[in-house]
């Protein structure tokens, strides 16, 4: 029997212009409505399902604290086998379908579903502020750096300070993704935006400013991962997962080791690559988090897309925009799209549809290999995913 | 409605450093094994023992590793502060520690300038150390 983990199913939850969720509705059942139109693409039941993975930062302090028990009661998912509740930040569900390969390769379950959901729009529950000031970030809790957005400020004037970045390279990748989200229908934001709109949009955070900021939407997402074997009934084609790896490094971004670096995404590419028998070039597609404009810029050079401070050449003259020589972020993105919190799901939703072809309008052609990177927290962890539809 | 600003929920690892700068001293944590400087993180940094690890005063001295200047402010009791400067300090000693610059021209704020240690008493409990340009 074939073991081969692959994805069969995924979907995002429909969102309203400015990115409230559609219909009323609580963290779970967007849950339960992605994870029944996941599954039916799939072709599997819910019955089919033993091994649960989940993250969110919902029902805290309280039942959202064990969230895996509350999903598994409240979709009534029969006596799991596998059970998954890590929460790393915005690049968990990466990490999810690492742990979850594993898992089902090594037959301890054979299929999971992952879920995400969130309302912090609706609910207006986020904030920069009232965050505790409690161990390591005790220290800039009171001095006032809003977080997050305050720590990826830091990294990028650091950046910009040791490899010369500037305002203009961040605006490039805020306007190339806004770009892309023309053409999702779901994106929260489709409205073109021009390099002087991206770099007169109001401060934040130097120099961060708002047009680098993901958005503050609603969201949720499942994806399906089961066997090559029982894939093989069903009417999807399955996507292949040709590699993961992860890393972290810190909770309070004083304690990153470069700030300008993204070494842990070095680390977590350098795994995914290892034994898949790929490189960059093979790449037909990133999607890359971005929750601020500079993630994407770290993260670009930290996987060897181009080198160490090469990255201001590299997103140069709308180069990852549609029509540019490199697919980034083609749904839109944490920019453009929709960011609930922690993103890292979508980028895992948005490679398979590219790689099922069902994208329509920015439909990447011949797409065949897709790299999916998640960074988590401040900067502080990285996960990356290989995903093909070839499964040599 | 007056906003109060967050306090540093002070532990078993942060008290000398809160302690010590209610006396106007700066002090953080040294390894004597691999003669590291740091503060909180790293606690196992020579994976010897306990008795590895000191307090030391330090010289309140460093550079400027990297700062942002705050627009949105961290919750309401920062909002009229706003534009203020928070930095990432690295210490002469070597470890690296957040705080807020203050008195400064925002224009002279640069990753690389020289600063010092100015502590400022916020009330009986608490004394932040923050940072001034050092000119000398």
């Amino acid at each position: 029997m074939n073991r081969e983990p692959c994805i069969v199913g995924v979907s995002d939850f429909p969102l309203e212009d400015k990115g409230r969720a559609v219909g009323e509705h609580t963290e779970l059942s967007i849950q339960k409505h992605c994870a029944l139109k996941a599954l039916n693409q799939s072709g599997l039941n819910l019955s089919d399902v033993d091994g649960i993975a989940v993250a969110g930062m919902w029902g805290m302090p309280g039942p959202g604290l064990m969230q895996p028990n509350v999903l598994v009661e409240y979709l009534g998912i029969k006596y799991p086998k596998w059970i998954e509740g890590t929460n790393i930040g915005g690049s968990t569900f990466l990490l999810h379908i690492n742990h979850a390969y594993q898992a089902i390769k090594s037959g301890v379950c054979d299929t999971v579903l992952i879920l995400y959901g969130s309302l912090q729009k609706t609910n207006m529950s986020r904030n920069l502020g009232d965050r505790p000031a409690s161990y390591s970030t005790q220290f800039e809790v009171v001095s006032g750096l809003p977080l997050p957005v305050g720590a990826y400020a830091m990294a990028a004037q650091r950046h910009m300070h040791v490899y010369g970045s500037t305002r203009e390279t961040l605006a490039e990748i805020a306007v190339s993704t806004r770009a892309w989200a023309s053409m999702n229908t779901n994106a929260a934001f489709k409205d073109p935006l021009s390099i002087d709109e991206a770099l007169s949009s109001k401060p934040i955070s130097s120099p961060l400013h708002r047009s680098d900021c993901c958005l503050v939407t609603d969201g949720g997402g499942a994806v399906v991962i089961t066997t090559l074997e029982k894939s093989k009934d069903l009417k999807i084609k399955p996507i292949y997962i040709k590699g993961f790896g992860e890393c972290n490094s810190h909770s309070s971004i004083n304690y990153m080791p470069n700030m300008e670096k993204l070494e842990i995404a070095e680390h977590s590419s350098k795994q995914a690559f290892k034994d898949s028998g790929l490189s960059v070039k093979d790449i037909d597609l990133a999607m890359i988090y971005d929750s601020f404009t500079i993630t994407v810029l770290m993260t670009l050079e930290a996987i060897g897309f181009c080198s160490y401070g090469e990255g201001k050449e590299f997103v140069k003259n709308q180069n990852t925009a549609p029509g540019g020589n490199f697919s980034l972020n083609t749904n839109g993105g944490g920019l453009s799209y929709c960011h609930p919190g922690m993103y890292g799901i979508f980028t895992i939703i948005e490679s398979a549809k590219q790689l099922w072809g069902i994208c329509g309008e920015r439909q990447i052609i011949n797409a065949k290999t897709a790299l999916c990177h998640g960074t988590g927290g401040v900067l502080s962890s990285s996960t990356t995913l290989l995903l093909s539809n070839e499964r040599d | 409605m007056e906003h109060k600003k967050p306090e540093p929920i002070i532990d078993h690892d942060s008290k000398i450093y809160w302690e010590s700068a209610k006396n106007n001293k700066l002090m953080i944590q040294y390894s004597k094994n691999s003669k590291e400087y740091f503060l909180y993180s790293k606690q196992l940094i020579s994976n010897i023992d306990s008795d590895d690890i000191e307090w030391k005063e330090v010289s309140g001295r460093g550079k400027i590793y990297s700062f942002t200047e705050v627009y949105a402010a961290a919750g309401p009791s920062f909002k009229e502060e706003t534009p203020y400067i928070v930095a990432s300090i690295e210490l002469e000693e070597g470890a690296r520690i957040i705080s807020n610059i203050i008195n400064a021209n925002k224009e002279e704020i640069l990753i690389g300038k020289r600063v010092k240690v100015k502590f400022d008493k916020q009330s009986e409990n608490l004394t932040i150390p923050k940072f001034e340009l050092d000119y000398h």
